[in-house]
């Protein structure tokens, strides 16, 4: 390697490095921030002098991190596993069967998609509130699932580009239409399925205009409402605030770290060609 | 052969479309039972339609579509007892061989059609289709970790456990290497002479359908054109098209030219007249057949070694044609002239519209009888 | 699936023609119908209804609700609080392009080019906000960027900067909100760049390496040129989402203030519905984002399909 394009390549770690910091700073700042005590607060040491569990102690104690997180991810899982179930047969039913229609359909699915979705809160707010829906998990995934058109629309391509011989070989070897749905063309699309899983259920996750209108009592909020609701209650304690920041976010970090290679795969992969 | 053999599938007046463009208009085509029938065409002839239709991927716009007997033209490919070997193989690529054969019989099974088989039944009967394909051994093995050939095996395999009224194959030869496809067409044959099944066979391959079938048919644009053993569709083509189509290299036909270099045997004849080049002789033939035939003088174009013999392109006024050549005999050098004599034992005769209407001579026989034309003898 | 134990009609596979009469024309219709359902229950009836809604006076809960016409679009228009909006509605989607666009193209190309080992490590960290839920990452910021005690203005100061008011200065504030939105959604514009770049062709870049062009050559004649359609793609997402990418930060760290400097229509659709309960009006700014919106989209589609094209 010559001289100039050592340079160059540590110019560029350089760079990336620090846009790395950038991004890591936040959460980063948070666990320090959380381990201080209120006088080293001020502090401006990445690592605590003096390092405290209290933050963590006091917070607990009106924190409901677990329930919060339990709530979050059981709705983002059934929303993903829903959205998926419908984006699948879908798809499939618009490329398996020509049938006057199913043009239109997938142009309306296709429009759906770029709805925003703060033009449409004040309807389906009065909807969920006519069905009784406020403040469960009901109503707090039911208009979620509109997010399937997405799905419908990635997966289209996909099974539109499913080898045609495949599925006549099926139909030959006695297999009705779902018997080819769930056994022959679901278990060779997996990897686009799983990227689609993880799409769907970190959409959900990241939700917050909803759940701030349908899940604002504490029984059924997601994180996101719950830390704000936590943040209006604590006002300016920063060292309980950081801790309840990071302890919902432990989880996440958490399975992201163990599946990141995994996640980042199923994006670059899933969606690179 | 029988004189009246069993039907073991027949389209019958079938019409399909697609959009507006017609496939087929009104297609007959009868396989026997117990027969290798090979269907053969180029590419867009409505051969492999004919096969979908059979095997219930599609389901026909008029017409009826029989299988042993009984009209199946609406029933769907899982009723009606058939199995398709495709170009592609279409092994599932996410289960292993032993999946892959077993998956329409346990399909069957749970669906608890009578008849169908038990799971012991089915391990045994998947068993016995790997050895018979010499699969042993790659049970566990999943598709991607298979060669060509034992791909094929193994969608072979897939059709024959399910013991079928009728096998469909679909230019399966068509993705292995020339080697292996020489091999395979021998196993094939001996393949459905041991299960004596009645099978369907598509290709647009002259040299499979000529050396598996033990009857052919040709189809053109939509059209049977032929039907008969491959040794008949040889030697009698039914029309200009089959007798170019079949047969390597394929036959010279001509039309009844004015053009200098182009003499017509005496005697009757018809509009076009067609030789197969092992039958074309350089010069010297033509004084010992006495004048009788077809004669043909224009200038050598080209020489290409076919192996033992080699194949001369001749090219005069009245057009060009190629004829057979033993390699090791002397022949004129490109751009020099020569004679061709072709004698009139070996001709094929067509009318205008390419319909045959005799072989050989003296007497072209009448029009409305061109199958068993031909009052001379047949080729060899 | 009740769908899927009935028996399949033959002709309705793809491809095939005369389809049995009376027999399965249901089918497809019964695939399709859940997502169909879902998406006009929750997106094109509400659609309608907010249409309907935008011609009456109502308070979300009351039992009046008289017609008045096009009375709230009067109102909105002459609400100065809209035309605040829809000004920074354009600066979000504008001030987005560097931190959602042009960084995330730069590092990818980076991470691809000369990232080696490193290069699943920096994807990991650089990723991950995108999996955080906006509003703790919004709250962390918020402490960060503390007007005291922020570690922000303690390292501004250390070189000599005097402390600014980031979230509560009216100058300032939007671009305090861009810069944590933009923190969010680079990962996502890096992912998919890297995505891109890994689908690559590999030859044309190795024939160019072999013709003696340096990188910086490759990356301007060859990456660029193929990644076009990518960058056009989030260009498009980043001018037509921006704003709305912008909603938890806004509602966190400011709530539209300090006096309507970091409102935008999205936020100020939000505090019509639920600060003001004036459905009414909410739904006549719901219709117009709506319209303004398609047009974008659709103009942005046209614009991206031709350039898209002329590559």
């Amino acid at each position: 390697m010559t001289v100039r394009e050592l340079r160059a390549t540590l110019s560029a770690h350089a760079l990336v490095v620090l846009v790395c910091v950038f991004s890591a700073l936040p959460v980063v700042w948070a666990v320090s921030t959380s381990f201080k005590g209120p006088a080293a607060i001020f502090a401006p040491d990445l690592v605590p002098a003096d390092p405290t569990l209290d933050n963590y102690r006091a917070t607990l104690a009106t924190f409901p991190v677990a329930r919060l997180v339990l709530n979050t991810g059981a709705v983002a899982a059934a929303v993903a596993a829903l959205q998926l179930l419908l984006a699948v047969l879908a798809a499939y039913g618009l490329v398996r069967f020509r049938f006057r229609g199913g043009p239109v359909v997938l142009t309306a699915l296709a429009a759906a998609i770029i709805v925003p979705q703060q033009c449409l809160i004040v309807p389906n707010y009065l909807l969920a509130a006519q069905m009784g829906w406020i403040d469960t998990y009901v109503g707090l995934a039911a208009p979620q699932l509109a997010g399937c058109a997405l799905g419908v629309l990635l997966l289209h391509q996909h099974v539109r580009a499913f080898p045609r011989s495949l599925l006549d070989a099926a139909q030959i070897d006695g297999a009705g239409h779902a018997t080819v749905l769930w056994r022959i063309v679901v278990p060779n699309l997996r990897p686009v399925l799983v990227a689609l899983a993880v799409l769907f259920f970190i959409t959900s996750w990241n939700e917050y205009l909803w759940p701030l209108l349908v899940a604002s009592g504490t029984e059924r909020a997601t994180v996101q409402v719950g830390l704000q609701a936590f943040q209006t209650e604590q006002g300016n304690d920063w060292g309980r605030m950081m801790a309840a920041a990071v302890l919902v976010t432990a989880p996440v970090l958490l399975a992201y770290g163990l599946a990141q290679r995994w996640i980042v795969a199923a994006f670059v992969q899933g969606t690179g060609r | 052969m029988s004189a009246v053999p069993r039907v073991g599938a027949r389209l019958l007046g079938v019409v399909k479309r697609y959009g507006t463009t017609g496939v087929l208009d009104g297609l007959d085509l009868e396989v026997p039972e117990g027969a290798f029938m090979v269907l053969v065409g180029p590419s867009g002839c409505g051969k492999t339609t004919c096969l979908r239709l059979l095997a219930g991927l599609e389901h026909p716009d008029g017409g009826r579509v029989e299988i042993a007997g009984r009209d199946v033209s609406r029933e769907p490919a899982r009723d009606r007892d058939v199995a398709m070997v495709f170009q592609d193989f279409a092994l599932y690529p996410h289960m292993t061989v032993e999946a892959n054969v077993a998956f329409g019989l346990r399909l069957r099974s749970r669906r608890r059609r009578a008849g169908s088989p038990d799971a012991p039944e089915i391990d045994r009967r998947v068993a016995d289709a790997l050895r018979l394909l010499e699969l042993d051994g790659l049970e566990r093995r999943r598709p991607a970790q298979l060669s060509g050939g034992q791909r094929q095996r193994v969608a072979l395999a897939r059709a024959i456990v399910r013991r079928p009224r009728l096998f469909l194959l679909d230019e399966p030869l068509s993705n292995l290497d020339a080697q292996l496809r020489g091999q395979t067409r021998a196993e094939l044959v001996r393949l459905h002479r041991r299960l004596s099944a009645t099978m369907l066979y598509v290709t647009h391959d002259q040299v499979e359908a000529l050396s598996m079938a033990s009857r052919m048919a040709v189809m053109d644009r939509g059209a049977v054109l032929q039907v008969g053993s491959p040794r008949e569709v040889y030697e009698r083509p039914a029309t200009v098209f089959v007798a170019r189509f079949v047969g390597s290299p394929p036959m010279n036909v001509h039309a009844l030219t004015d053009r200098p270099g182009f003499t017509p045997p005496v005697g009757p004849r018809s509009a076009q007249v067609g030789w197969r080049p092992p039958h074309g002789q350089l010069s010297a033939g033509w004084a010992a057949a006495g004048r009788d035939g077809l004669r043909l003088s224009g200038r050598l174009d080209t020489a290409e070694l076919l192996g033992e013999d080699l194949l001369l392109g001749v090219a005069g006024p009245w057009g060009r044609a190629g004829l057979l050549h033993p390699a090791g005999a002397p022949h004129p050098a490109p751009g020099e002239p020569v004679e061709v004599h072709v004698p009139r034992d070996r001709l094929h005769w067509f009318d205008d519209s390419g319909t045959r209407v005799g072989h050989g001579g003296p007497a072209p026989p009448p029009v409305d009888r061109p199958a068993r034309a031909g009052g001379a003898p047949s080729g060899p | 699936m009740t769908s899927t134990t009935t028996a399949a009609p033959p002709g309705a596979d793809r491809g095939s023609g005369a389809r049995p009469a009376g027999t399965g024309a249901a089918l497809p219709w019964l695939h399709v119908a859940p997502a169909l359902g879902v998406v006009v229950l929750w997106v094109y009836l509400p659609l309608l209804a907010t249409l309907a809604l935008s011609f009456f006076r109502w308070n979300l809960t009351g039992d009046e609700r008289p017609f008045v016409g096009l009375d709230n679009y009067a109102a909105l228009l002459g609400d100065p609080a809209f035309a605040r909006a829809a000004g920074n509605t354009l600066i979000y989607a504008l001030g987005l392009l560097p931190l959602a666009v042009l960084l995330p193209l730069a590092v990818a190309i980076l991470v691809w080019n000369r990232g080696g080992r490193l290069r699943q490590a920096y994807r990991t960290i650089l990723f991950a906000p995108v999996i955080l839920p906006p509003v703790v990452g919004a709250v962390m910021w918020q402490w960060l960027l503390h007007p005291l005690l922020g570690v922000v203005n303690l390292a501004l100061g250390g070189i000599g900067v005097g402390p600014q008011n980031w979230l509560g200065d009216r100058d300032l504030a939007i671009w305090s909100v861009i810069v944590v939105t933009g923190w969010k959604v680079f990962g996502l514009g890096f992912l998919i760049f890297s995505a891109a770049l890994s689908g690559l062709e590999r030859n044309q870049i190795e024939a160019a390496r072999v013709d003696g062009a340096t990188e910086g050559e490759i990356t301007r004649a060859i990456v660029l040129p193929l990644l076009t359609p990518t960058i056009l793609l989030m260009t498009f997402l980043t001018v037509t989402l921006g704003a709305q990418w912008a909603f938890s930060a806004v509602h966190v760290l400011t709530q539209g203030g300090p006096a309507g400097a970091t409102d935008n229509l999205y936020y100020l659709l939000y505090r019509y519905a639920f600060g003001y309960f004036d459905t009414g009006t909410a739904s006549a700014l719901a219709v117009l984002v709506f319209a303004g919106f398609a047009v974008l989209a659709l103009a942005q589609l046209r614009l991206t399909d031709r350039l898209g094209h002329d590559r």
